[in-house]
This record gives structure tokens, sequence and C-alpha cells, in this order.
């Protein structure tokens, strides 16, 4: 497919220099491959499995960041990612003895999510700028303490939903921002079902993994295979499913482009099935229903895939690789002076190590990721409970239902605590 | 019969009543689960002491196969239970499930799983049992987490952690401290913080952290002490919750906290800790020492000041800002208007006026771009401002802020300015940028006309290939497309031959001698099949050709295109090329380049360095198609990346 529609300013932008004059990223002026050692950005890796290894990947061959430690409670894992950074590299198993280290600037977090928060929080207190994988939090309650302990270190956090970095998403979101599409009324999400299956034998774990560390703050259990590994995501002690794990993504464009960044809708109400065989226990089918303060509507829904925005006079549907528009012409758009324009970002890994020189927020801060990671914990509290609830994205809780508040917050397994 | 009974239930598939639910059953007798589930409370009431204990047994048991359906059943009952509707299921539910939890002939695992699933229903009446938990070996962990989280709803229930404090364990102690400071059981905090003093490390560790949730003011001298005298990690975990601490705190209270903090820090990230801290009690009082941090030697603490006075409301702080603009060193004025950039208010924009006109050039360069960026300043006049310093300005830095800020800017009223200076001979890939930039707002302005003069020359003259693409990107009229692809250098009049079936084959033979002239009037035999040359036009602005629409689909085949090219003089040159998919490429009998992957058409994706010769080149593209489209584009360009337009022959 060959993508004409290209967005100049952006572009011309892209080549010139930030609008802080102090600074010019090297890659601006061409000179990536000259980034003195001195100015290169120190990093650790904690989680080099299947998504942390990927990042491990991408930031070798960036030319602005040295790795010197890499973390892992499972020593495979460990041991091959020393092997890929070199002997200068130095390997842990406990991410607390990691941070204490001073010559460690910045920190990419890609564990299982039941240990973001956690992880996160230590980072910010140790003065580490922070790249964590979505989605962000395990649950809402988490959300509060992380944020305010970014703020009070002055971090740089940026969370892993890379869709906002995507050209398309943000063109969706900017012409839903700018009316091009009418007045707003409903958005679409979906990412097909959560699957169903996982082996419920209980067996040893592998070897070389250290169980105890890797449940972490998580209940004890047995040990079943899928557990480990990328079937982790649909335990519910380790995840919140499909609904987090892909509606971190494309709930977080929806929040984008209803511009409710940073708050969220205020009651939600839904279905869903279980799995009924295996071991994964996260949902299955759903079907949720959000509404925010301004009457919008978003619809999540394993009906549907992407993200659809609907207004009165159009509706622009996106997703990885795809972007259309009703009427076909929006799709011409550009905006100019005086428009909305989203957050341009040259890239996620980049985006992230200019905040870092620059100490601006990135394109997705931390109270971006928990407002948006929020709403996919309420549809799996919504669905558990199987009525409406009331909610306030501002103060992050559950209004009139003590009960539900208690699934707010798991409290932690000893000797963890936030 | 207990065969039978699983046979038999084997075949069921129970639907929830709330939302769908499906669940595996168990062995346990199908009446007894509809029972739980039934819409009569009496009915649940009786069925719940008897189905939980039984679907327990089933859960994380030696046979696994029923493990899922029957918690899953548990879950939803619990789910149920903490709506309104069946608020009445709550007592027997968690009475059971606590009950469970005491009976040591379920699993280990299926007694936490039971305690997990009674944090969600009980009440103050299940703490005792629960409290008795705590110093159970097996199941003490579970039943702390299940206290924590019901202690909002639950009186005693923080109370049990404290009680078990005295006399637990080390390892005991944290977890209960731990469940004191998640549960916020602020009445705990004299009960905590006596026991700063532990010979457990991880005790103390503890104690500090959890000073940060239930302590007060009333904390803070112990917390103070252990900062001063712990190990690193301990003044970490102190540091944190005096922080924590002052966050509850009216703001005069605060204050002090944070400015010893400020004052006694040992590292950037106490200094921005106390910074933040600062900024937050006393907003615009703290101006005057957020402006000094701009000059900090740490990079976070200038970030971090940066950022709270770019985000400070109030003009007044804009104000304060400008006055010390013209005074301040050179490093922090810079700083300075990189923070008026962002506060979008009449008097920094105001400011950044004043900066731009200043005597230091560093100063100006760093204006142009505030200025640019700032949502306040009215664009024409900044546009004013840059058109006036443009042809003034020598130093390559400022030339370069302010071609950049044009960028940002891109004002109609600039278009004049920038064109002088590439008639002047300082035109360069930056003054291309600006204009393009300008070039769109002159479309947007009605000025179409002066728009394609920028596209024009940017074709002629771009080396940079993103400026092609931008340029190419704005052009709807056909002629003009045309235009550009020609001044750009693209070959424009191709005959092909095409498609002849089978990539593969192809990709290693020919259908006719490429080592010699082609002629254009003969026809070539296939298998059977008589393909003539037929010619075709590029109508792409960036040069590509489509071989589906010159010649016809074709899947997994392979297709000619040929091309005369007459240059003036021998010379060497580079030929740029793009292809989907693969290509072959024959100058002049030559083969001079191949690629035989899978991949889009790509604006100059190739560059192979050739020789012309003087007079008629014979440019001959083999290109081999996977599937989907296909197509090829080429153009010639000078070895300093100018486009060469060079005569073709035309059908």
């Amino acid at each position: 497919m060959k993508d004409r529609r290209l967005t100049r300013r952006s572009l011309l932008k892209a080549g010139a220099a930030l609008a802080l004059p102090a600074i010019i990223p090297a890659r601006a002026l061409g000179q990536e491959d000259k980034v003195a050692a001195s100015e290169r950005i120190t990093l650790g890796f904690i989680g080099v499995g299947g998504m942390g290894g990927a990042h491990l990947g991408g930031f070798l061959r960036n030319p602005r960041v040295d790795v010197i430690a890499v973390c892992d409670v499972y020593e495979p894992h460990l041991r091959n990612a020393r092997e890929r950074v070199g002997e200068r590299c130095l390997a842990y198993k406990d991410f607390r003895h990691l941070l204490l280290r001073r010559d460690i600037d910045a920190v990419v977090i890609s564990t299982p999510d039941h240990w973001h928060t956690l992880i996160c929080i230590r980072a910010a207190e140790a003065g580490k700028d922070i790249y964590c994988e979505k989605p962000l939090t395990y649950s809402i309650g988490e959300g509060k303490p992380l944020i305010e302990a970014v703020r009070r270190y002055g971090r740089v956090f940026q969370v892993g939903s890379q869709q906002r970095s995507d050209r398309n998403f943000r063109f969706a979101c900017e012409l839903v921002r700018n009316g091009k599409i009418g007045k707003l009324h409903t958005v679409r999400t979906g990412f097909g079902r959560g699957p169903e299956g996982g082996d419920p034998a209980i067996t040893a774990p592998p070897d070389g993994l250290d169980w105890d560390f890797y449940v972490g703050p998580a209940p004890m259990t047995p040990f079943q295979k899928g557990r480990f590994g990328f079937d982790f995501r649909w335990f519910t002690e380790y995840s919140g499913g499909i609904l987090t794990d892909w509606g971190a993504h494309h709930n977080d464009i929806a929040q984008w482009g209803t511009g409710y960044d940073g708050s969220g809708p205020v009651e939600v109400e839904g279905t869903g099935a279980f799995p009924a065989t295996g071991a994964f226990d996260t949902v299955r089918d759903y079907n949720v229903t959000f509404t925010y303060p301004n009457g919008v509507k978003l619809i999540c829904s394993n009906q549907h895939n992407g993200v659809l925005f609907q207004g009165t006079q159009g509706e622009v549907a996106v997703n990885r690789g795809f972007l259309d528009a009703s009427p076909k012409d929006l799709l011409e758009w550009r905006p100019g002076p005086g428009d909305i324009r989203l957050y341009e970002s040259p890239g996620h890994h980049n985006d992230w190590l200019d905040c870092i020189r620059t100490r601006r927020r990135p394109i997705c801060d931390v109270e971006i990721g928990v407002s948006s990671v929020n709403i996919c914990h309420l549809a799996n509290i919504a669905i558990r409970l199987g009525r409406k609830l009331r909610y306030d994205p501002v103060q992050m809780r559950i209004l009139d239902t003590p009960e539900a508040e208690s699934l707010l917050f798991r409290p932690y397994r000893a000797p963890w605590s936030l | 019969m207990r065969t039978r009974i699983r046979a038999a239930l084997l075949l069921i598939i129970l639907w929830g009543s709330t939302g769908g639910i499906h669940a595996q059953t168990t062995s346990v007798d199908e009446d007894l689960i509809a029972r739980l589930r039934s819409d009569n409370l009496q009915t649940r009431a009786a069925a719940i002491p008897v189905a939980v204990p039984e679907l327990l047994k089933r859960v994380w048991a030696d046979d696994m196969s029923w493990h899922h359906g029957s918690l899953q059943v548990l879950r939803e009952a619990v789910w149920r239970a903490t709506g309104d509707v069946y608020a009445d299921d709550r007592r027997p539910l968690a009475a059971a499930l606590v009950k469970a939890a005491a009976d040591r002939s379920l699993s280990v695992a299926a007694r936490c799983e039971a305690l997990e699933l009674a944090s969600l229903v009980a009440s103050s009446e299940s703490v005792p049992l629960l409290a008795e938990l705590l110093t159970d070996p097996d199941v003490g962990e579970s039943a702390r987490v299940c206290l924590v989280r019901i202690a909002p709803r639950a009186s005693g229930a923080a109370g049990a952690l404290r009680s078990a404090l005295a006399s637990a364990s080390p390892e005991r102690q944290v977890a209960l401290i731990n469940g004191l400071a998640t549960a916020r059981a602020s009445f705990a905090e004299q009960a905590v913080r006596s026991w700063l003093n532990s010979p457990s490390a991880e005790v103390r560790m503890a104690v500090l952290r959890a000073l940060g949730s239930i302590g007060g003011a009333q904390s803070l001298d112990a917390l103070w002490q252990a900062a001063e005298k712990g190990a690193q990690t301990e003044r970490m975990a102190a540091l944190d919750s005096i922080l924590r601490i002052a966050e509850s705190l009216p703001a005069e209270q605060a204050r002090p906290v944070y400015e010893k903090v400020y004052t006694g820090s040992r590292d950037s990230v106490e200094k921005c800790a106390g910074l933040a801290g600062i900024t937050r009690v006393r907003q615009a009082a703290a101006v005057p020492l957020l402006t000094q941090s701009l000059l900090a030697k740490e990079p976070d603490v200038r970030g971090l000041a940066a950022l709270a006075l770019a985000e400070m409301p109030g003009s007044s702080v804009s104000v304060r800002l400008a006055e010390r603009l013209p005074v301040a060193p050179l490093e922090q004025q810079v700083a300075i208007v990189s923070v008026l950039a962002r506060r979008y208010d009449a008097p920094s924009a105001l400011a950044l006026f004043r900066a731009a006109a200043s005597e230091r050039t560093e100063l100006r360069a760093a204006a142009y771009q505030a200025l640019a960026g700032n949502r306040n300043a009215s664009r024409q006049e900044v546009a004013r401002v840059l058109a006036e310093r443009l042809p003034a300005a020598q130093a390559p830095a400022e030339r370069s802020a302010i071609l950049s800020a044009v960028v940002s800017v891109a004002h109609p009223s600039l278009l004049a300015p920038l064109m002088n200076e590439w008639e002047a001979g300082r035109g360069n890939t930056e003054v291309l940028r600006a204009l393009l930039a300008v070039a769109d707002s002159c479309t947007a302005a009605g000025r179409e006309e002066d728009a394609a003069k920028v596209y024009l020359l940017v074709a002629e003259n771009a080396t940079d290939r993103s400026l092609l693409r931008m340029a190419a990107a704005s052009l709807k009229d056909a002629a003009l497309r045309q235009d550009f692809a020609s001044r750009a250098g693209f070959v424009m009049h191709w005959w092909v031959l095409g498609p002849l079936k089978g990539r593969d084959k192809w990709s290693g033979q020919d259908a006719f001698p490429v080592d010699s002239p082609v002629d254009l009037s003969a026809k070539v035999t296939v298998d059977g099949e008589e393909f003539a040359w037929k010619p075709a036009a590029v109508g792409d602005p960036l040069g590509e050709l489509d071989l589906a629409a010159a010649a016809g689909p074709g899947e997994d085949s392979a297709c000619y295109a040929y091309a005369e090219i007459i240059s003036p003089s021998e010379r060497d040159a580079w030929l740029r090329l793009g292809s989907d998919d693969g290509v072959i490429v024959y100058l002049n009998g030559q083969k001079v380049h191949e690629f035989k992957g899978e991949r889009n058409y790509a604006l100059d994706e190739d560059s192979v360095r050739v020789t012309l010769r003087r007079g008629t080149n014979l440019l001959l593209c083999k290109v081999l198609n996977a599937g989907g489209g296909y197509s090829v584009g080429a153009r010639f360009v000078d070895m300093e990346g100018r486009p060469l337009r060079l005569e073709q022959r035309r059908p």
C-alpha cells in the first residue's frame, strides 16, 4: 500500500530544530552517529523476555544510548540479554540492586503487568527516568500513587502506548478534535476475543526461574505452564486480560480523540463471558459502554476491531496500518493555523530520549497512561459486577458501592508494598 | 453414582444469571449449583454453606479437571453479592468462605482462594476468625490480605493487624506493617513507629515506608533521624515518606519540610523533590528560586525548574521572568526564553519580541524559535520580525534558527524574503524546507501560482528526497504533477513489454538480447504469446510508472521498461531508482544493478553510480513482480544529488 498522504508541516518540523533553542536533537542535525559517550543516556532494562527483548534490540541500535544493565528473574533471559549487550553490561536478578546504581540514567520496564507500578515507583525514587510497557498498572488504585511518585521526583515517564507515535492515529484524533466529523457522539473500540485455553496441570516451574520473585506482589498460586511467558496476561493474578492488553492501546486512542486525557468516563456498564475450559481466566467476550461527561459513548466490544470515531457529519476509522474516513475527502485535510495540533512524536523511543534531555513531558506521560488503563480496569470491574457503576475519573474512585471499591486495589503479597 | 454424575455434568454448560458466564461444572450435584444461583434468597442462603465447601474441594485439587469451573461459579456468586440486589448473600458467603479457609482438609491453595474471595464480601463479623488465621503458617498471608482489604468497611480489621504485631516474627511484622500502611490505619502510627529501632533491617524499611501512609507531622522527627543515619536505601525510604507526609500537610507546615529536603539534598533526585515540593506550596513565590534553578548544574533540576515555570498559572509569572531576562547571564536568558515560549500570554510574547531584537546573537536565535512556538504571539508580527532579520543574519546558527522558526510560522508574507535569499545565492536545503512550509500557507491563502513556483523550485533543486516527497504530496493538478516529475529529473517516457508469466523464470533469463539496442517495432514471442512494445508516460510526481496500468495486471511476472536518455556530454552520474518489487537494470547493454526481493516503490530507493555517454543512453529495466501492483521509477542526478534534466526520446 502506498501512503501518499503526508503532513508536510510535521515532516518539515522534524527536520528543523526544536522550539527549545538550547537543545537540538542529534537526529535533527544528522549527527546521530556522532553522539559522544558522555552525552549518551545510560539505560537499565528490567524484564528482558518478549517485549523487553524487543525493546532491548531497538535501543541497542540507537546511538543515543548505552545499555549497561539488564535484570530478569529468569536466568536464561538474563544470560541471553547480557550476551546481546556485551561485556560492559551487568546482569541482576533483583531490580532493586540495579536501581541503586548511580550511573544508570533511565530504565525500561517490561515485566508482567502486576509488577509495573511497584518497580516504576521505586525507579522514580531512585531518580531514574522511566519507560514502562503498557498496560501501565494492574489496578485503578495503583494509578494515583504512581503519578504522585513520578511528579514528586520530577521524572520523565513514557508509557509504551506506541500508537500515539503513529501518524495515522494522530491524524484520526486531529480530525475528531478539530470537529471535522461534526460533533462526536460515539467511539467504538475492539480487539477481538480474549483467548481460551492454557494447560491447567500443576507442574514445577522451569529451571532458572525464581517463581517466588516472579509472582512478587501477586497472590501465590501453584505453577501452571502458561503463568510464565507470553500467556501470563490471561491470568487474573497478573493482568486484566485482553481488555488491558489491547485495551490499553485502542482505548488510549479513544481517550486521545475525545480529549479526556488525564480524566475519563463517569459511567460504565457491561457484560462479558469467561473461558469455559483451560487455565486462562480473564474475560473472553466483552461488551462495555462508557459514558463521558459530555455525553459521548465509548463502546468497547469484541465485535469490533480498531477505533472508530462517529460524529454528526462523518466518521473516521483507524487501526495499525489502516485509516479510512467518511466522507473520503477528510483524508486530504491538513491542520492549519489555529487548528488543534496534537503532540507529534518522532518515534516512541526517540520521543522519550528527547524528553530526557529537554525534561519535557513525552507524548504518553504517566497521567495519560494511568487514565487510559483505568478505562480498561473499569471494564473488567463492570463485567464482573454486572451492573452500572458511577466513576470519579479525577479521584479514580467508584462511587456508591463500597464492595466495588475493594476491586480498585489488590493489597500486595508480603514483603512487597508500594 | 459419582461417575454417572460426573459424566452427566460434563455435558452441562451453565449460563450465569449475570452476563452470560459459562462454567464447566464439577461433580457437585447440579441441583446444588442451581440453588446457589436461584433468585430466591432463602434458597440461596440454604445452598451457600453446602455449595461453598463442596466447590472449594475442587479448586486447586489433585484432579484439576474441575478447578476452573468451580472457581468460576464461586467468583460469580461473590461478584453478584457485591451489589444491592444480592447483598443478603454477603454474610453467608463470607461466613462459608472464611470457615473454609480454616478447614485444613482443603488444599492450601484452595484455602487461600477462599480468603481472596472472602475479601470482597466479608465484614466485621469475619474479623475474629480472620485474626486467628493470621498466625496460620499456610494461610496467614492470605488472611492478612483479606483483613487489609476489608479494613475500610470492617471495624476491627486493622486493629487485628496491629494487635498481631508484637508477637509476630520479623518476617510477619513486615507483612503486618505493610498491611497497616495499605489500610491507611493512622491510629497505628505510634505502634508502627516504635519498631523503627528493630534489629531487623527489613522491619525498619517497612516502618519507614509505612509512615509515609499512616504518619503525620508527629512522624517527621523520627524519619529525619533515620534519613540522616541510615544507609542509602533507608535514607531513600525515609525521605520518600517525609515527602508523602508533606503532601498531606497544609502549605505553611509543608514548606519548611520541603525547604529542608532541598537545602539538605545530597543529590539531584533529592534536590528535584525538594524543589517540586516548594513549587507546589509556594506557587508564584517560588519563582525566584525556580529562576535561579535554571542555572543549576544538574540537568534534571534545570528541567524541573523550567517545566514548573512554564506551567505555573498567572501572567505575573511571565512579567517577572521578563523583568529578569535583560539582566540575566546568557545561559539563563536562553533558558528563560524557552520557558516564555511555553507561556501563552501577552507578557511572554512581548518579552520574546524584545529578545528577538537583542544585541546577543544567541539570544536572538533562541527568541525566534520561541516566538514561532508561542501561541500568543501574532503570526503576522512574528513573520515580520523573521523577514526583517533573515537578510541581516550572518551567523549560521542565527540563520538556522530563523529558518526553523519560519517553518513553524509559515506565513505567506515570508515568501518574498525567502525567494530573495534563494536568488541571492544563499539558498540551501534549509531555505527550501522553509519555502515549502510557506508554500502551504500560500495555497491556503489562495495564492496557488506562488505555491506552484515553490514546488517546481524544489523539484529542480532538492537534494534531500524528503523535500521532494513533501512537495509532491501537495500537487493536485495533473499538468503540475508531470512538470514536477520532469523537473526532478525523472524518466517520463517509457516503453513497456509484458507482463511475462513467471517471476522466478525471468529473473534468470531474458526474452530478448539485452546487450543490444532494443527494436521498439519488433514483437517478442514468449510461450506462443506475442508481445509488443507499448509507450507509457509517467504521471506521478515522484516518477513512478504504474506497470499494471501500462502493461496489464502482472501477478508473478516480469515486465520490461525501456527508455532512451540523451546526454549532451559524457559524465558521471547517479542513477536513482525505485521499484515494486524487484528490478534488474541495464544501461547501454551493461547490467548495472539488480534487486530481487519484494518491496513497495519508494523514491530514490537505490542509488547506482554510472557513466553516461555523450548522446543516447539506453536504459532497460526488467521489473520482477511477486504479486499485487508493480512499478518502476528512475532518474539521473549529478554527483551532488541535483537533478539532471536530460532530453528523452518520446513516442
